[in-house]
């Protein structure tokens, strides 16, 4: 199976060249901007991991009910269990503690490998809690927002 | 009666290798497990279970009595003590001979003399073994005449104190100065009784920088003995091991064999019996002895491989007195096999423990690769026991080959939920450190303090994040499906 594909990272980036080179599950090739690399890919769309070099790392994949208007959101988004995908420092925190917040909303916003990533809310509800100040340090995994889904009206 | 039921006194990685044996052999095997690992995997692959205490260690896997009340209550005819825990303790293949029972190892008489460091030193001098210098400090409060420690400028060294009752680094330190020796003697002696009861040390010239080189043997306690080569146990750090092989690369043909000779003169000396390890320090020129580990040891595989051989199996041939050690035909396969222990430690934040679930454990097929796990997917991996998950074995005709093969497996393997040594170990078996020769047994703490993880940078999250989009189905969650699908990696090419 060998797909190609272009694709936006957003207005101000070019776009994307990605290639599977190979996919034999769980061993993928993955041929990213001319280069390969080998990677162990497991889990499901909703919920990824994807070995490099003996380390693991989480893949938040994109809700494909999105609307395809904000095709230039971040696929960062994680899907479920807000914490940090990779590690970066905070440079933003859009939320307080009990705001009522919608699917998609940017919550905090971090700084990884020298470009902003923002984390959205994967539904609508209300922030419990808020793990992570303006300017600290996180590492990949660590929670950030701890959201409470929306209650049903009685 | 046939001896057919076999407690494991063990748990994790150690006591999964000792059943998958054992019940290869159609022996019955029994686990006893702590409170906390009553789902473990070695609970479920032995044929009984005990469960005997709580999750703390003193409670359950180190409690002699707990563990001798259960093999009675399921009546069994041998022990087996693994590595670790109860492995070296006297007092409990003592125990073991008192009920009746096989003990898997040496007798407990040969388990006191080679435990006991100075004890063990003072029988390889007889035997011809070479022995580092060393001297038995006054006790604490002494009075004895200060020179007594003169002789010590003479080594040229620094020196090295270690308790004599000692293991795992614990009262050990290093003088360099012997002005700081008074005070080094005062800290190791109280650590050395915290630790073991007993607060006796004896100094050592230094042998720095040394490689660690051991030799694999086993005895039939009637004075035969037969060499299973030789381990480099190099690198490692703080005393821990971290990638082990077999044979030793670029070791002088004469070295090698006037090391196995001294360590097969030791055991023969006691008519050792059961699986042995006389660890050396070898700083290039002259080999030292360092101790002898009286038990099966982690780094094991790596010695079956080369030569072909189980070596739990020769054990408990050994143990009901069936071994023909002097017929024992090494059908060396030879070649070269290198392990690395997967510890669930962050290598990039000074090793400490990472605890959590396992969320996703996928173990490359490969030919020449050998998996000994004691983990699977799902399990909680806690902080109460050693962080040791399993280890990944590569065998090839050469170290080069062993090597390229050890990497390809770390590089398909998938461990998620917990940091893992995993990425540390493959960036060292990539460099130039792991080069024969080169490598030194501080070399790790002296160069890798600043090692830094992997990271996958925006542009390929994003991009996997949309490959796994197409190729992951939205509800194959449980990676135990994939794993069915392993197949033999077609065509890799290397990096």
């Amino acid at each position: 199976m060998i797909r190609s594909q272009l694709d936006g990272l957003g207005p101000s980036q070019p776009p994307l060249q990605w290639k599977v080179i190979e996919w034999n599950p769980p061993l993928l090739t993955l041929e990213v901007e001319g280069e390969v690399r080998s990677l162990v890919l497991s889990g499901s769309t909703h919920k990824a991991q994807v070995g490099w070099l003996g380390r693991s790392f989480a893949i938040g994949i994109r809700r494909t009910e999105s609307n395809q208007t904000e095709s230039n959101r971040t696929d960062l988004a994680a899907d479920g269990d807000l914490s940090a995908p990779m590690p970066g420092t905070v440079i933003e925190v859009k939320v307080s503690v009990g705001e009522q917040v919608s699917a998609g909303q940017v919550l905090v916003v971090l700084e990884a490998m020298k470009m902003e990533m923002s984390i959205r809310s994967p539904r609508a509800g209300s922030i419990r809690n808020i793990s992570v100040n303006r300017g600290d340090p996180v590492v990949a995994g660590s929670m950030l927002v701890e959201l409470d889904p929306q209650q049903e009206p009685e | 009666m046939t001896p057919s039921r076999v407690l494991v006194a063990n748990r994790g990685e150690c006591a999964c290798r000792i059943i998958r044996t054992l019940s290869a052999l159609g022996l019955e095997t029994v686990a006893v497990h702590s409170e906390a690992d009553r789902n473990a995997r070695f609970v479920e692959a032995a044929d009984h279970s005990r469960e005997i205490g709580p999750a703390s260690p003193a409670d359950s896997y180190l409690d002699i009595d707990r563990i001798i009340e259960a093999g009675r209550e399921v009546g069994v005819h041998a022990v087996h003590p693994g590595w670790g825990f109860l492995s070296e303790s006297p007092e409990f293949a003592r125990r073991v001979e008192q009920e009746g029972w096989i003990y898997i190892g040496p007798t407990a008489d040969q388990v006191l003399q080679l435990g006991d460091k100075t004890q063990a030193r003072t029988l390889a001098l007889a035997s011809g073994v070479p022995c580092a210098p060393s001297l038995v400090p006054p006790g604490p409060g002494s009075t004895e005449d200060p020179s007594w420690a003169r002789e010590l400028n003479d080594w040229g060294s620094a020196l090295l104190i270690k308790a004599t009752r000692g293991g795992g680094g614990k009262g050990m330190r290093i003088v360099r100065d012997l002005d700081q020796l008074e005070q080094s003697l005062e800290s190791a002696q109280r650590e050395a009784l915290a630790a073991f009861g007993d607060d006796s040390v004896f100094i050592e010239k230094l042998i720095e920088p040394a490689r660690h080189i051991e030799v694999q043997l086993i005895g039939d306690g009637l004075g035969e003995v037969a060499i299973l080569g030789d381990r480099e146990c190099t690198l490692q750090r703080r005393h821990q091991k971290l990638i082990e092989e077999s044979p030793a690369p670029s070791l002088p043909s004469r070295q090698r064999s006037d090391m196995h000779e001294a360590a097969g003169r030791l055991a023969q000396s006691v008519n050792y019996r059961g699986a042995g390890t006389v660890e050396f320090l070898f700083d290039g020129e002259q080999f030292y002895f360092l101790e002898m580990n009286t038990r099966l040891q982690v780094e094991h595989p790596v010695t079956e491989q080369v030569h072909g051989v189980d070596i739990v199996e020769l054990q408990w041939q050994v143990a009901t007195g069936q071994a023909r050690l002097a017929e024992l035909e090494l059908n060396s396969t030879g070649g070269h096999a290198i392990e690395v222990r997967i510890n669930a430690e962050d290598p990039a934040a000074d090793f400490l423990p990472s605890v959590g679930t396992l969320t996703r454990c996928l173990w490359p097929q490969m030919d020449g690769v050998r998996i000994d796990s004691g983990v699977r997917q799902g399990d909680r991996i806690s902080a109460h026991y050693d962080p040791m998950l399993a280890k990944i074995i590569a065998h090839g005709a050469t170290r080069e080959d062993a090597t390229r093969r050890l990497v390809a497996a770390i590089e398909s393997t998938l461990i998620a939920g917990v940091e893992t040594t995993l990425p540390f170990c493959r960036d060292l078996l990539c460099s130039s450190d792991f080069d024969a020769g080169t490598a030194h047994t501080t070399l790790v703490e002296e160069k890798w303090g600043d090692w830094q993880a992997p990271q996958l940078e925006p542009i390929w999250l994003q991009a996997i994040g949309r490959a796994a989009r197409q190729l992951l189905g939205s509800t194959a969650g449980d990676g135990a499906q994939v794993s069915g699908c392993w197949q033999r990696l077609p065509g890799r090419v290397w990096p």
